[in-house]
């Protein structure tokens, strides 16, 4: 994935534009979506809440009238002589009692009087709401064992019907029970009561200590919020989680043991949160395509002049060196394509000039070649010489043509490094062939350490240094000698050539000493001599010239014994 | 690419924060409820009654007791073979209603319990093995339709019906969906001087060999005129009668039975003292009263005097002659049935 990716520069540019606009849009929708879910739940949590305490508000009003007016007829001994006495002949004063106690509530209840037997004797309904109710049972039971408690009860009615009764003993003055003072709220009630507290959407739910539905209207109508809170309880589960998307708010009612449950639509259904996400998804989507497009812009403006130079580049490495890049932009683009422009024009240019040296080169080898058939003619004429001289009695021909002879075979020969002695015969040679040339004019000896004779040193190193002697030093001179000792100093091997002409000059050493090629004029095989010493073991040696005191010039050639030795071998 | 991998962690740590956030909001609904109810505040009841039965007595149990009971309504043996297949782990910790004879066959299901109200229980509902509690009694009576059968001429008892008066006349449930049916089936046999295939012929011939859907279903045909004479439960008439129903009970004269519907702890409940303490309340005077005067039951206490006299004698019900022979009764029953291109 990561290698597809960096494996071109229009994905890389596509990824780094989702990092950078995607990510954060969908990272920010989130955390606005959840501030927002967060920020209204509450608000409506709390406006809830407020809706919620108004319902218990009102019941509790309610229910601590029902115990004020309990309190009065409960107390009121008419009503306990009333209610033992079944032939009581004050019936309207009981009645005016009850309606007067209960005045503020009757439409919210039937308010009841039962004889100590349970049989309803005086009631505020038009119909009398359980005609009897068992004394051993429920309620009045509950009444009966605490007479000065105001009893809280859900009750089942005969037909089936829910509905919360609230009981007292009625006392008189006296501690003894002389019947019931009975508060009936059927459904009827409750909806009268609770009227204006909840609108359409919500629902309101009352249940008992044992979370059994009492009353409930509008969206928890049915048992089902009782029956579902019931089962939550018991299961152990959290009984205000979110039921059908509405919200559930359980207050207890004061000390009456009852629980009012308000439903509330929950302000999120997940079809809110879902069409929140949808739109977070389109959004998402569209700044994809967004980065898609922008993507594939950027890339094509800045991967174009790259693919232009590529293929241009492709060309040059196939050898099309007169490539030409146009690109009409004045950014770095423009520039580079500028440059690459110049690079080949350079690179042709340089070509060409290769091309032409290679060209000169062939011709000198060529010439080279050629001229290379010459040693081999000039050898084979030159012992034919010696061979012709000899039959027609001239030694100086035979001796010339045998010595020319052997300087050409070691001259020709390929080989770079020859032993000591070699060089020596070789030197030999031309000083016979010298002596000839001017009549005997000087004399040549040479000496050489027998330990030094196989020291390999390179080809024709001395004998430049004799024809330097012959040549300037012995010039003038009628007799001259020219001496050569070769010896062995520590590592060294060292090789004086001494003549006793008229000696060498200043300039000549100086120059020597600066080795300025420039300026050696007339001593080429010299400085050759040193040049080659010097390119083959280091500055550390080569030629030192010193005019002797009586006379004549001493060149002395120093080289590494060992390291002549070591060039051999390898 | 460790600064990268900071980038990554970064965004992921906003996005579990947005998460979270999430959570949060989806707890919104508040209030106090009640505190956590512990197991010893509880109670498990399997029961056959009508919710109209055993609501205001669980609603009084919980009062009095402050144990919070669960309620599984369903059929008596539909009930019962649950809690057999559901043996030691059955969240059942007591089994109310239905017939003791049902109770009878299911006892290995029971843990014995010797009810604290034993000594008011009238004699011929307690047992030697105390695997159930009789909650109350219910008699088999006649009802006819008083407003097409003149008092003076309809049946006075089981005999009367097989006079060739009333064929075709009488509804009766399916002994093989009621069980009440099957014990008035069982009590024919025992009551009447005849030979059992003889009365069980003729019965069927009186029947037409058609029988009614249901209990329910006998009282509704009678009480509409469809049918005249129908047999069914003291308690359901009386109930029917109470809401205006045009029915009259007549008590057989040969004598009725009254078999009783019971109720057992289960063996390895859960709240096993609960249980007795529900075992000991059903039979306890308040709620035998309450059935005698409030539920059109007869009460198996021997102290209690209801408020409306009880009448009709009950014969000697042979629960064990009933019990062995329940099968086979049932099966010839329904030969007799479907032989005659009857069913119901």
């Amino acid at each position: 994935m990561k290698k597809f990716i960096q494996s071109s520069f229009r994905r890389e540019l596509l990824v780094s534009f989702l990092a950078v606009s995607v990510l954060p849009l969908i990272v920010c929708c989130l955390f606005l979506i959840q501030l927002f879910k967060v920020k209204v739940g509450r608000d409506f949590e709390k406006k809830d809440m407020e809706l919620a305490g108004a319902v218990e508000q009102q019941l509790m009003t309610l229910f601590d009238g029902y115990g004020a007016a309990a309190e009065v007829l409960c107390m009121d001994p008419v009503v306990a002589d009333a209610l033992q006495n079944e032939t009581y002949g004050r019936k309207n004063e009981v009645y005016r009692r009850l309606y007067s106690a209960t005045s503020s509530y009757r439409e919210m209840a039937g308010f009841n009087l039962y004889n100590p037997d349970g049989s309803c004797l005086y009631s505020t309904g038009n119909r009398i709401y359980g005609q009897s109710l068992p004394v051993y049972w429920g309620i009045l039971r509950e009444a009966h064992a605490h007479p000065n408690d105001l009893i809280i009860r859900s009750d089942l009615e005969s037909d089936g019907d829910e509905v919360l009764r609230f009981a007292r003993a009625v006392t008189g003055d006296s501690e003894e029970c002389s019947g019931y003072f009975v508060v009936t709220m059927t459904a009827e009630h409750f909806a009268k009561a609770l009227s204006g507290t909840y609108s359409g959407q919500d629902g309101i739910c009352i249940l008992n200590g044992f979370l059994e539905t009492v009353y409930s209207v509008g969206t928890a109508s049915g048992e089902t919020v009782g029956t579902v809170l019931r089962s939550r309880f018991l299961q152990g589960e959290p009984l205000t989680e979110v039921w059908n998307n509405n919200s559930i708010y359980v207050s207890s009612l004061g000390d009456t043991g009852l629980y009012s449950v308000l439903i509330r639509p929950h302000v999120f259904t997940s079809d809110t949160t879902r069409s929140m996400y949808t739109v977070l998804i389109f959004m998402a989507a569209g700044s994809f395509l967004l980065s898609v497009a922008v993507a594939v812009g950027i890339s094509s403006f800045l991967s174009k002049p790259i693919h232009v130079l590529h293929d241009a580049m492709d060309e040059v490495q196939e050898g099309k060196l007169d490539t030409h890049v146009d690109m009409e932009r004045p950014d770095e683009f423009g520039e580079l394509a500028e440059n690459f422009n110049i690079m080949t024009k350079r690179i042709s240019s340089y070509m060409e000039e290769r091309v032409q040296r290679e060209k000169e080169l062939n011709e000198t080898q060529i010439a080279m070649m050629q001229s290379q058939l010459n040693p081999h003619f000039l050898y084979n004429t030159l012992d034919t010489m010696k061979w012709v001289a000899k039959a027609n009695h001239i030694p100086e021909i035979a001796t010339l043509a045998a010595k020319l002879a052997k300087i050409l075979r070691t001259s020709i020969s390929s080989a770079q490094f020859i032993t000591l002695r070699e060089e020596m015969t070789l030197v030999e040679s031309y000083a016979e062939i010298q002596k000839i040339r001017f009549n005997g004019k000087f004399d040549f000896r040479y000496e050489i350490d027998p330990e030094t004779e196989e020291i390999m040193v390179p080809k024709l190193i001395v004998q430049p240094i004799v024809e330097n002697a012959v040549i300037h030093g012995l010039a003038d001179a009628d007799e001259g000698h020219i001496f050569v000792r070769a010896h062995r100093e520590k590592a060294e091997l060292v090789i004086e050539v001494s003549d006793d002409g008229c000696g060498i000059s200043d300039d000549v050493i100086r120059l020597l000493g600066n080795r300025d090629k420039e300026q050696r004029k007339g001593h080429i095989g010299f400085y050759n001599v040193d040049t080659i010493i010097r390119l083959h073991y280091g500055e550390n040696y080569g030629l030192r010239a010193e005019r002797l005191e009586g006379g004549g010039t001493r060149v002395t050639i120093r080289i590494p014994a060992a390291a002549a030795e070591t060039q051999m071998q390898g | 690419m460790k600064g990268k991998r900071k980038v990554w962690a970064v965004c992921l740590g906003i996005a579990v924060a947005a998460m979270s956030a999430a959570g949060c909001a989806s707890v919104e609904s508040g209030g106090q409820g009640p505190e956590k109810v512990s197991e010893e505040k509880r109670l498990t009841v399997y029961t056959s009654h009508k919710q109209e039965v055993y609501a205001p007595i669980v609603k009084e149990f919980e009062e009095r007791t402050g144990i919070w009971v669960e309620v599984v309504p369903g059929g008596t043996t539909e009930l019962l073979e649950r809690i057999r297949k559901e043996g030691e782990k059955s969240p059942c910790d007591v089994m109310f209603g239905g017939g003791v004879e049902s109770y009878e066959v299911y006892k290995d299901c029971f843990a014995p319990y010797e009810s604290t109200q034993s000594d008011h229980i009238e004699s011929i509902y307690r047992t030697e093995d105390h695997a159930w509690t009789a909650f109350t009694e219910l008699p088999i009576v006649l009802i006819y339709n008083n407003k097409l059968v003149d008092a003076a001429a309809a049946p006075r008892g089981f005999e009367d019906l097989l006079d060739g008066n009333w064929d075709g006349k009488v509804s009766f449930a399916d002994p093989g969906k009621s069980g009440s049916s099957c014990t008035m089936l069982e009590t024919m046999i025992q009551v009447l001087p005849m030979r059992e295939n003889e009365i069980l012929e003729q019965f069927a011939k009186v029947l037409n060999y058609r029988m009614a859907a249901g209990s329910g279903a006998v009282l509704d045909e009678v009480s509409e005129g469809k049918y005249l004479v129908g047999l069914t439960l003291e308690e359901t008439a009386k109930k029917y009668i109470d809401r205006g129903a045009a029915l009259s009970i007549v008590y057989p004269r040969e004598g009725t039975s009254a078999v009783a519907d019971g109720c057992a702890v289960i063996k390895g409940a859960e709240h096993e003292e609960n249980a007795k303490l529900f075992v000991d309340f059903i039979v306890s005077p308040d709620v035998q009263r309450l059935a005698a005067d409030e539920l059109y039951r007869r009460t198996v206490r021997d102290d209690i005097i209801p408020s409306q006299k009880e009448e009709g004698s009950i014969m000697d019900f042979d629960l064990e002659w009933a019990v062995k022979n329940q099968e086979s009764i049932l099966e010839r029953w329904a030969a007799l049935m479907d032989g005659n291109g009857g069913g119901s």
